[in-house]
């Protein structure tokens, strides 16, 4: 559900102040993108993706119902951009890691860790590695989960269980 | 353990900075967005006015193909109108000017 904050933004947005639009693209750009980089397993893609789902996301404002709050909606939209193209595929094999160097993210892993773990995104099945990215990366609940990627709750939480063992298993840990 | 390794980097693969360029760069596209579509819907205006223009002779085309008679008919009393309108006028010059 959208907090009041939220709410009073998208309204204001919904009337074409470009402003609020921008406080609501510049309060959620962080979970969108961090989202889609983790998806498409590239930076500059993922970045990309984050722009258009946000640029869908004003052209259907009209369209956002409230169920949820507005970040989950955006990146149930760039999922879906992202999936649709099948950018993350189509670039797999051209993937390059320098961007995980030159990571600007928030923490710290070492570099080995983090080309094995995209390494093994990558490699995990389309919806698991979007459950995976959401549940573990970004935080959401199964339940948030199911409902941004219109999956059932039960497909959700096997996607999460098994997707976490082989993460595990690609950095050389045991699921304990 | 295992958890803690596997959280602290996926916290490190994803999760980029605020990064202000960013809504500037959606502001921008959507912009681009708004524009395109005010044209797409000016584009789309104009030609249903000018398939509606282009329907509506058509249809009187076809009309007075129907009642070729009919419209001669009318033609020609358009025209004796028009005719008698125009003397009327010239013999009411004259006469305002012989009074």
């Amino acid at each position: 559900m959208p907090t009041n904050e939220e709410t009073r933004l998208i309204a204001a947005a919904r009337r074409g102040e470009s402003r609020a639009f921008a406080s609501l693209v510049d309060a959620n750009q962080q979970a969108v993108r961090g989202f889609l980089r983790r998806f498409t397993g590239d930076g500059l893609d993922g970045d990309d993706l984050a722009q258009e789902a946000f640029v869908t996301a004003w052209a259907r404002l009209d369209r956002f119902e409230g169920k949820s709050s507005f970040r989950a909606w955006v990146i149930g939209i760039g999922y879906r951009i992202a999936r649709d193209a099948r950018r993350a595929n189509v670039r797999a094999s051209m993937r390059d890691r320098a961007w995980l160097e030159a990571q600007d993210s928030e923490g710290d892993a070492p570099l080995a860790d983090k080309i094995a773990l995209a390494d093994a995104m990558a490699a995990l099945p389309e919806d698991q590695r979007a459950a995976v990215a959401l549940c573990l990366g970004e935080g959401f609940s199964h339940g948030e989960v199911a409902e941004i990627l219109s999956m059932p709750l039960g497909t959700v939480k096997s996607h999460v269980t098994r997707g976490r063992v082989r993460l595990l298993a690609a950095l050389g840990e045991t699921d304990e | 353990m295992s958890d803690d390794r596997l959280m602290r980097a996926m916290r490190a693969t994803g999760a980029p900075r605020r990064d202000p360029r960013f809504a500037l760069l959606v502001l921008e596209r959507v912009e681009k967005e708004r524009f395109r579509r005010a044209g797409l819907r000016a584009v789309l205006r104009g030609a249903g006015v000018t398939a509606a223009a282009a329907a509506g002779l058509f249809l009187l085309g076809v009309w007075a193909n129907a009642h070729a008679a009919a419209v001669a008919d009318g033609v020609v009393w358009a025209a004796g109108l028009l005719a008698a309108a125009w003397l009327a006028r010239g013999v009411a010059n004259r006469l305002r000017g012989a009074g």
